[in-house]
């Protein structure tokens, strides 16, 4: 049950992410109200794997090579990338912060880093989903598509039930 | 350890980032110097006419069609990525199998 809580969570995040990535697609407040929701999503991320991130995070350096540390690298560089982002948004925002009534005047300096940190961030995204590309491919035909299949599959079984009786008759 | 904890913890570190991204900018536009108090450094033309500096990412509303094929060119980029490193993690494995059996030899 919690897999399939993460995969609609992570699913969702993506769909935000696209979302967030294009200003041009929601207009600047929708990008700045939805990016500080996403914010929210990427804790509740953290906190559905919290028990990999505790595990990896001891034995770090205790084993030389294994496939969850350069997970464990690509993570934090992601957290790094998105937290910047979004702290640089802050920064330079119109909308979220003159909502609280605060006003800040601010290096121009955040503004190259808010686009420098997104466009890392989407190449460490696509990083990050290469390296749980089995896991999201498990799980989305668990729980998206053979449930969709199944429904499909059910309408065809009263054809089948009805079909018997007329067998049975023949049979006789 | 208790969900509030952690989100704490989370934050905490989250602080920490933005807290060296705030030094790096910091430290970055005081050795510029001219570029503090949201001013952006003005352009100045050959006859010394100061000209005026096009906005590139100010989008007050939004524009469907535009911003679909940014979010399309997205989509590409991640997929673009993704295959990458799966065809690099395949690479590497098959390379590691050849390694093995060659050392079993």
């Amino acid at each position: 049950m919690l897999t399939k809580k993460k995969l609609i969570l992570d699913l969702t995040m993506l769909g935000a992410f696209l979302a967030v990535s294009k200003p041009h697609l929601t207009g600047i407040a929708i990008h700045e109200w939805l990016a500080l929701s996403l914010a929210g999503a990427v804790i509740t991320h953290l906190l559905f794997n919290w028990e990999w991130i505790v595990n990896v995070g001891r034995t770090f350096f205790k084993k030389l090579w294994h496939q969850s540390r350069l997970n464990f690298v690509v993570n934090t560089l992601l957290f790094i990338a998105m937290t910047g982002t979004l702290f640089s948004g802050l920064m330079i925002s119109q909308s979220v912060l003159s909502t609280f009534g605060i006003q800040l005047n601010v290096s121009q300096g955040w503004r190259s880093i808010h686009f420098m940190m997104s466009d890392v961030s989407v190449i460490l995204l696509g990083v990050h989903f290469a390296l749980h590309w089995k896991w999201v491919l498990t799980n989305t035909g668990r729980y998206i598509v053979n449930p969709i299949r199944s429904l499909f599959q059910r309408r065809e079984v009263p054809q089948v039930m009805a079909a018997q009786p007329m067998r049975m008759e023949e049979s006789k | 350890m208790k969900t509030i904890l952690k989100i704490i913890l989370i934050l905490l570190v989250a602080s920490v980032v933005a807290g060296a991204f705030s030094l790096a900018v910091n430290n970055n536009s005081s050795t510029v110097g001219s570029n503090t108090g949201g001013q952006l450094p003005t352009i100045t033309a050959s006859n010394g006419q100061t000209i005026a500096r096009p906005e590139g990412g100010d989008h007050d509303s939004g524009s469907l069609t535009g911003g679909l094929g940014g979010v399309l060119a997205t989509i590409l980029k991640l997929t673009g990525i993704t295959i990458l490193v799966l065809v690099l993690q395949k690479g590497f494995s098959q390379l590691s199998n050849r390694n093995w059996k060659l050392a079993q030899r």
